[in-house]
């Protein structure tokens, strides 16, 4: 089979998926589960054999789509290390996560419409990765909101999950604002925005400055609202209200990634920049950093994890905007492993608790559900950067990149490790090592097991990812020693102070029992600002509700009050004028006559002056 | 006052004056109709007057004014008996009372 | 087959034609008979619209089966048709939206006979206007279209209808004061004494300042039905008043007839005249694109959000047209086409929702996604091409006409870029208010689209997810005739 075969399955089993259920197949759920299933495995499939046989220099094959005279689009696929790579992560996990989706809403009424708006997400996604064609991304990256909304609104009869699946599509609209203009920008010099094309401008250094620093502007304007950056971030906590599948494949470790891996994708437009390359460099060791102190605060387990990830998705940035595309891109598939495998983790524990509060897990479940409490240690000790664990690997290279930009990103980037060794351990603490647990009988279910399965499998991935490194950066087409950890440097030293600075203050907080707040909690005023998330939400429920429904009511008052009211007045006009002219026809028939005769004279007065 | 035309017309445009002072100012649908009758003896006179006075051929001025007279007697008819039409219905023969049309 | 084709536009204008006598003919009591008169004579145009469209040769900018009969020559005016790309999709729209618009409208009881009657002469003055090629004809049958309006919305209307009826009718027949002295302009002071559009085209008068006026009456004239702002007030409330079927034909093809005015007689005949005007109409289709948005946000009444979005979206006609690239006039066209379509599902599926709980007010919906699945899927896919989702035609339209608007106007476009965050806005914000969160009691046990119901929803949502999906179809058609304008506008 060619590449494109593989390419065509990859993104046309899944939106055939989406099409049956679409028309009509929701009446045979188990049927569409079937078939989503086998889909998601060729998906995979697909993915591994384009990236096991692809050939030196890449593939690239395109057909048109949309043509114009002034620009037109095509649709194909441009398949490279990087995009193979990440077609692989898509694969594997949305077919892992499919998996483990049997058990989990083994009971829902309308899994098939879960099942096929997963596959939807898929094509989109595939469809991301694979594209040759900027428009082409732009298309799927639409299609990826629409079904990041319809599945974080897939509980819609509960009020809070319409919310946020309306609050995540409007963040993001806010974002890819700034990625059409930019699109519109290029194509308005270009006449296509095939990725060669645009790398080639970009290469060739046509354009003037300010021009490449607006475009990559407006790009990372559309890459934070995906990849939940700030200010655009706030939706992703939110997002949580969806199924737990789906916040571990979208809104972890596939779907926000998207944002990160255009922006590799793209790195060269954004490093040819230096503003834009600073700027996003600053913008990922800022919001790191806020996501990092606002994830010790959390006491939602998803949303921890949500925080969490807006962190480690600035980390992967971070490397980016610093020059590595190998370092930023390792972290996304360390980070796709071990945060899919948390939480998935945590849904096991929201299954048996019935409810996601971290404090209740931990009265009600901690460590009598075995396999999640194996996959929550394994995650959060890859999270918070054990050496020889996944996370360590890649946020080692990360933080090596970042320290050579200079001092004041560095130490951010090392402060928000720390932070992140504290909320990973707390996470583990206040889960697994509650001392007033309840022994609650555990009833084990025969659905339970595919999702049992499915997280002892992503454990053993995550243990092993973090040693392919060299592997990855080959396939990247860089040379190994880009992933070559220096052991003995001062940068692991620094990162291991960090690291045991932030498990030991957890330790310290709520490994040992007693009074579960935490040091966070002595600073009431820190504390308050943290758990309201830097008061960003705040300002843009500000923004919502003054800005937005001001901008409304003002249009409605224009409308209303003055256009209206001049359309109606012109009637009303009317309607006096001829009030007017009804009342000289009084039905005086000599009033008429004499009218008449009046203007007769005055006209022959007239004829006979001239 | 001397045979000539000037004093035809001008007895004529009294006449005519007179006429349709009745026609705008009557309130009386009789009152008006004798002011029709007025106006048009007035174009009668006009007509004879001219015949007399600048006609090649004098008898069409009388023929045309025996004419006007038919259709005054006519006109006074068919007038009369819509006025008497209307004094059964409405029981009065005032234009105050006739403004049906009123707008 | 051969005569068939050769005079296929004049029979497509028959069917309505027809199907109005013979509806007229029918006894009054015989309600299923009339529907059926009508399924059939509005089946038929859409099947004989279909095979103008397999017909159509894209290779060419000329003018495609056309017929002449000559009518008053000493006047210049002859009965002329024909279609070129320009007008081929708008043909199509038109025999889609009459079609589903007759089943919408199959459980009608009120007047039937006075209803299918009026629908079809209303339905054959707007083929005429699509496919009428000279000016008389053009505007007898833009006046044919608009008038029955009146009557649709004062008999079979529901809020504050007379009103409404007055409202839309007077704006109308203002915009056509406008009109008819421009086209007689037109024919007079090209000196050819001709209504003919194709002869005005080609003629190489010079209008000099004359030109300007006369674009002035014919943007402001068809305008007012495009629903341009300042003078859009008019159809959000007749929208609001229309029976569901009326409301598609209204906002899916009658919107549409000003815009394809603006395309076919202002900017073909007076180019240079287009030019000079370009810039305001630009900022006019920001305004319409950016305000109406905000006023679709404040409503409170499904239908008039709807109106109110046409309004947003036919600004997106008119910035594509101001452009005057190849992009943004194929986009604008494209945009004329996926809008109708989109706003008559929108309407068929608010009619249904209206229809069972008699209630429009979006405060007083909610949940039906859990009672009304199917309505709501396709609200919701009305909705997401709305907002410009892609697979679904209207992205196509907004993204060529956005990116030409960024190329001519930068300014501009990106503004006009932002009207989509605003579109989101209310098209989501109806969504989770009516459709989603806990499904309340008052309308639990309503019943969703019939089976029966269902196809003309399908034809409609099929349509936005086809030409989504393979935008080519519309983009190869309008590609030469397009070039052709394009040309001309660059002088």
């Amino acid at each position: 089979m060619t590449l494109n075969a593989w390419a065509d399955i990859a993104i046309g089993a899944p939106l055939a998926v989406f099409f049956a259920m679409l028309l009509g197949m929701r009446a045979w759920p188990r049927a569409v589960v079937g078939l989503s299933l086998l889909s998601a495995l060729a998906v995979a499939l697909a993915t591994w054999m384009m990236a096991l046989n692809l050939p030196e220099g890449g593939f690239t094959s395109s057909v048109p789509w949309a043509v114009t005279d002034d620009f037109s689009v095509s649709f194909g696929y441009r398949l490279t290390g990087l995009s193979t790579a990440m077609a692989c992560v898509v694969g594997t996990i949305h077919l892992l996560v499919q998996v483990y989706s049997v058990g989990y809403m083994a009971d829902d009424p309308h899994k098939a419409r879960f099942f096929g708006t997963l596959s939807l997400f898929a094509t989109a996604m595939l469809g991301i990765v694979l594209s040759a064609d900027l428009a082409q991304t732009f298309i799927a990256w639409e299609l990826v909101g629409l079904a990041s909304y319809l599945l974080i609104g897939f509980w819609n009869a509960k009020p809070a999950a319409a919310q946020a699946a309306k609050k995540a599509f409007i963040m993001t609209r806010f974002g890819d604002l700034g990625l059409f203009a930019g699109l519109a920008l290029m194509v308005s010099r270009l006449g296509d925005l095939k990725i060669d094309t645009v790398l080639l401008a970009v290469e060739a250094n046509t354009w003037e400055p300010g021009f490449v620093t607006a475009i990559g502007l407006c790009l990372l304007c559309g890459i934070a609202g995906k990849s939940a950056q700030f200010p655009l971030h706030t939706w992703l906590p939110d997002a949580m209200e969806g199924p737990t599948p789906v916040s571990s494949l979208l809104h972890s470790a596939t779907m926000v990634a998207a944002g990160v891996y255009l922006f590799a994708l793209l790195q060269p437009l954004f490093l040819a920049s230096e503003f834009t390359a600073t700027f996003a460099l600053g913008l990922a060791v800022f919001t790191a950093l806020l996501a990092a102190t606002v994830a010790c605060v959390e006491t939602d387990m998803k949303r921890v994890l949500a925080w969490s990830s807006i962190s480690q998705l600035s980390f992967m940035l971070m490397g980016l905007a610093a020059g590595s595309q190998v370092a930023g891109f390792f972290h996304l598939v360390t980070h796709a492993g071990f945060k899919c495998l948390l939480f998935l983790s945590a849904g096991l524990f929201i299954h048996a608790a019935h409810t996601g509060d971290l404090l209740a897990i931990g009265r009600k479940v901690g460590r009598s559900a075995p396999v999640a409490a194996l996959g929550l240690v394994v995650g959060c000790v890859a999270l918070s950067g054990f050496p020889g664990f996944a996370g360590f690997m890649s946020k080692e290279l990360v933080l090596h990149a970042v320290h050579e930009q200079g001092m004041v990103f560095y130490s951010g980037a090392l402060l928000t490790s720390a932070l992140t060794a504290y909320y990973a351990f707390r996470l583990v603490f206040l889960a697994l090592f509650d001392p007033e647990r309840e022994s609650v009988e555990a009833h084990p279910s025969a659905a339970l097991k595919w999702q049992q399965g499915v997280v002892v499998i992503l454990a053993v991935l995550t243990l092993g990812i973090g040693w392919t490194g060299g592997d990855l950066a080959r396939h990247l087409g860089a040379s190994a020693d880009e992933a070559h950890i220096h052991w003995m440097s001062s940068g692991v030293a620094f990162a291991m102070v960090a690291l045991v600075l932030g498990a030991g203050l957890a330790f310290v907080d709520f490994g040992r029992g007693g009074e579960r707040a935490g040091s966070f909690a002595k600073f009431p005023a820190m504390h308050r600002f943290f758990a309201s998330g830097w008061g960003v939400d705040a300002f843009w429920r500000t923004f919502s509700d003054v800005g937005i429904a001001g901008l409304t009511r003002l249009a409605l008052l224009i409308d209303r009050g003055a256009i209206d009211r001049t359309v109606d007045g012109t009637g009303a006009a009317t309607k006096v004028l001829g009030g007017v002219a009804a009342r000289m026809q009084n039905g005086r028939v000599q009033l008429y006559l004499s009218i008449a005769l009046g203007l007769l004279a005055t006209g022959l007065l007239a004829l006979g002056a001239m | 006052m001397a045979d000539d035309l000037n004093t035809y017309l001008i007895i004529s445009c009294a006449l005519f004056a007179i006429g349709l002072f009745g026609v705008l100012l009557r309130r009386n649908l009789v009152a008006m109709l004798i002011g029709v009758e007025l106006m048009l003896n007035a174009v009668i006179i006009n007509l004879v007057a001219f015949a007399k006075f600048s006609a090649p051929e004098p008898v069409t001025g009388q023929v045309f004014a025996l004419f006007v007279i038919g259709i005054a007697a006519a006109e006074a008819a068919v007038g009369l008996s819509i006025v008497l039409a209307v004094h059964k219905s409405r029981g009065s023969i005032s234009v105050d009372d006739l403004q049906e049309l009123a707008g | 087959m051969a005569w068939l084709d050769a005079h296929i536009l004049t029979i497509i204008l028959m069917c309505p034609v027809v199907g109005l006598g013979i509806v007229m003919l029918i006894h009054n009591g015989k309600d299923l008979l009339i529907k059926q008169v009508a399924a059939v004579s509005s089946g038929l145009s859409l099947v004989l619209s279909l095979r103008v469209w397999a017909l159509f040769d894209a290779s060419t900018a000329e003018l495609q089966m056309v017929e002449r009969v000559a009518w008053l020559p000493s006047a210049g005016i002859n009965y002329i048709v024909g279609v070129d790309g320009l007008s081929l999709a708008m043909v199509l729209l038109t025999g889609i939206v009459f079609f589903t618009g007759v089943l919408t409208m199959w459980e009608l009881t009120n007047r039937v006979k006075e209803y299918f009657a009026f629908t079809m002469a209303l339905v054959a003055g707007v083929f005429g206007v699509f496919i009428s090629q000279d000016l008389f004809f053009f505007f007898l049958f833009y006046e044919l279209a608009v008038l029955p309006m009146y009557l649709l919305i004062a008999i079979w209307g529901s809020t504050r209808r007379e009103f409404a009826a007055m409202k839309l009718t007077l704006f109308l027949l203002a915009g056509s004061a406008l009109l008819f002295p421009a086209l007689i302009g037109l024919a007079h002071y090209s000196g050819l004494n001709t209504f003919d559009m194709t002869l005005l085209a080609e003629a190489d008068t010079d209008w000099g300042g004359m030109g300007l006026i006369l674009f002035g009456f014919i943007y402001v004239g068809f305008g007012v039905l495009a629903g341009i702002f300042p003078f859009h007030t008019w159809s959000p409330i007749g929208h609001v008043a229309a029976p569901t079927a009326v409301s598609m034909l209204h906002a899916g093809v009658l919107m549409k007839l000003g815009a394809y005015g603006v395309l076919r007689i202002g900017m073909i005949i007076l180019p240079e005249a287009m030019g000079s005007w370009a810039p305001v109409i630009a900022v006019l289709a920001l305004c319409n694109i950016l305000y109406g948005a905000f006023v679709a946000l404040g409503q409170t009444d499904l239908k008039y959000m709807i109106g109110y979005s046409s309004v947003s979206h036919m600004g997106v006609v008119m910035l594509g047209l101001a452009t005057m690239t190849h992009a943004g006039i194929s986009g604008a066209i494209f945009q004329m086409f996926a809008h109708g379509i989109m706003t008559a599902l929108f309407f068929s599926c608010v009619g249904h929702i209206y229809d069972r709980t008699h209630t429009r007010e979006i405060s007083r919906l909610g949940g039906l996604f859990h009672t009304m699945p199917r309505a709501s899927t396709l609200f919701i896919i009305a909705g997401m091409a709305g907002i410009g989702v892609p697979c679904l035609a209207s992205f196509w339209a907004e993204f060529l006409v956005f990116v030409a608007a960024v190329k001519t106007w930068p300014i501009i476009g990106i503004l006009a870029i932002c009207g989509l965050v605003a579109s989101a806005l209310f098209v989501l914000r109806v969504i989770q208010k009516t459709f989603f969160g806990p499904p309340l009691e008052a309308w639990k046990d309503l019943p969703d689209i019939s089976n029966g119901m269902l196809p003309a929803r399908l034809i409609l949502a099929g349509t936005l997810l086809v030409f989504g999906i393979i935008p080519g179809l519309m983009l190869t058609n309008l590609d030469e005739s397009v070039r052709a304008l394009v040309a001309v506008l660059a002088g």
